[in-house]
């Protein structure tokens, strides 16, 4: 069984083997039905389970809201946990109804193709929002805790015995289902990574021979600039290469920078300075404005790649709004980490996008190649900071740099 | 006026920014290695240096270390596209007076290039 599943997981990570550099992994993909036939045939699940559960949902039932609540108040209750949840009260009142539905299906069933994918969705959701796989392992062990009084209050001394062993069963089966969703995104980040390395000899070597042309042709303009000073015509023609020149090298730039593995210098460092040499950095045009929400706080971070990380999503907001429009970025403390927030008046993300933002080669622009965010994503990382996109409710995207705030040096203010 | 080499294997580039410093003033003679430069450079005349850090063969840093080595001290600039932190170190302890990435701020270079010729 276990090569099986070995099997089973190889092939939805995207059939390794034969990984192509543009195709990509299966993100996120769905768990399949013979894997779902295979963990129930080792829990050695039968239809007297399925029967225990449904039964025991009728004398259960109107105690499961005391599950649900324990389950919510030990989240609550924990920092660590409650911080998970950055949407507060509504997102924890969208997250109880989800889980109130997950757990009386749990007893009802079917135990089907259904359950599995609402299960799966789950699991992924759980990914996305970035809640440590601890925390469900966890809270499986504290639902078996919750529903243990009950099944002894509540069941017929006769069939105790057989709705614990149920229980037991189907909680098993789901956590091992919402699992495969941090195993398949494991798989996913590997896949990425071997994408990414992949890319990388490739497109480095491709990189350096491109930059000598580039070199030559940015060299003859700026000589023809000079030949053709008073011919307006042939000078709006050499502005137009050494601007195309100049983003065939950002690109570039992009790649190498993607690729290369450069260790970052921290220090302390004023959040708003490094915005506004961001700001300068980006040479955006005129019609795009740049408003700054600056908190007076520093950051500990390496200046020139936060620089360049706040460059490119200054340039990707331009970009969102087609190079007009109002730009947004505010700074805001938040316990041990600062966050810088650009936000933009474009369309925002679509709903595909949203999760795929950061990946390399993904972009809805006609004449990118998808590598300004993923570099975003890794100059961020590097320094131990995180990124994050999502859209704002009122329109628009926002993307964030989480970085660690400065405890100690000049511009710390506690 | 000062005669300024130019190193670089990439030879149209060479050409192009011999003739940008040409434009500014000075004489301009270029090289395309690392080896073709110190040949050059013994030979006598030669006021200021321009290389690129990276080519086939011996470098710019490599060429400028054995000039150093054989008592020849022209001030140097150095052109390259891998500017990273420790390779700028690296250059400017060997004697450069200054490290421009690649694509070359021209500008720039003309600057620089008066300023030691100045």
């Amino acid at each position: 069984m276990e090569a099986s599943l070995l099997r089973t997981r190889r092939e939805r990570a995207g059939g390794r083997a034969g990984l192509g550099i543009l195709s990509g992994p299966a993100h996120n993909a769905a768990v399949s039905e013979p894997f779902l036939d295979e963990v129930k045939r080792y829990l050695l699940w039968t239809d007297a389970d399925a029967d225990a559960l449904r039964d025991a949902h009728q004398a259960l039932a109107p105690q499961l809201s005391e599950v649900i609540d324990i389950h919510y108040l030990r989240i609550v209750e924990h920092e660590d946990a409650r911080r998970v949840l950055t949407g507060g009260e509504p997102q924890i009142a969208r997250l109880r109804r989800t889980f109130e539905t997950w757990l009386h299906q749990c007893f009802l069933g079917p135990h089907d193709h259904a359950y599995l994918e609402l299960r799966s969705r789950i699991g992924h959701a759980h990914v996305r929002i970035g809640l440590p796989q601890r925390y469900m392992i966890t809270s499986i062990g504290i639902m078996r805790s919750a529903l243990r009084p009950l099944v002894e209050s509540l069941i017929a001394a006769e069939r105790r015995a057989a709705t614990h062993v149920a229980i037991d069963k189907v909680l098993a089966l789901d956590l091992t289902i919402m699992l495969e969703a941090y195993q398949n995104d494991t798989l996913d980040k590997l896949a990425r990574n071997e994408r990414l390395a992949t890319l990388g000899q490739i497109g480095a070597s491709i990189g350096h021979e491109l930059r000598n042309p580039l070199g030559v042709i940015s060299s003859s303009a700026y000589l023809l600039r000079k030949s053709v000073a008073n011919d307006a015509r042939a000078a709006r023609h050499v502005t137009k290469i050494e601007h195309h020149v100049e983003l065939a090298n950002r690109s570039i730039a992009d790649l190498l920078a993607l690729v290369r593995e450069v260790p970052p210098t921290l220090e302390s460092l004023p959040a708003s300075a490094l915005v506004h040499e961001a700001i300068e950095a980006a040479a955006l045009p005129a019609s795009v404005r740049v408003s700054v929400g600056a908190a007076d706080t520093s950051v500990r971070a390496d200046r020139g790649q936060t620089v360049q990380a706040l460059r490119n999503l200054l340039a990707n907001a331009a970009e969102a709004m087609r190079g007009s429009g109002a730009i947004d970025v505010t700074i805001e403390p938040d316990g041990d980490a600062v966050e810088i927030h650009v936000d933009d008046a474009g369309p925002g993300f679509t709903r595909e996008m949203l999760g795929r933002a950061f990946e390399p080669l993904v972009t809805t622009k006609s004449g990118g190649v998808g590598l300004g965010l993923p570099l975003v994503r890794r100059l961020v990382e590097r320094q131990g900071g995180k990124v994050r996109a999502i859209n704002r409710p009122g329109g628009g995207a926002r993307l964030t740099l989480r970085l660690t705030a400065a405890q100690n040096g000049p511009g710390h203010h506690p | 006026m000062s005669v300024v080499l130019i190193v670089d294997d990439n030879t149209p580039l060479a050409e192009d920014l011999a003739e940008i410093l040409a434009d500014a003033g000075h004489r301009t003679e270029t090289a395309c290695s690392g080896e073709d430069a110190i040949r050059r450079v013994l030979r006598g005349g030669i006021d200021i240096l321009v290389l690129d850090l990276r080519m086939p063969g011996m470098g710019g840093i490599e060429a400028l270390r054995r000039l150093r080595q054989t008592g020849v001290s022209v001030p140097a600039i150095a052109m390259t596209a891998f500017a990273d932190e420790a390779t700028k170190v690296h250059g400017i302890e060997a004697g450069i007076r200054a490290v421009l990435d690649k694509p070359v701020d021209y500008a720039r270079l003309e600057t620089l290039i008066n300023q030691i010729a100045a």
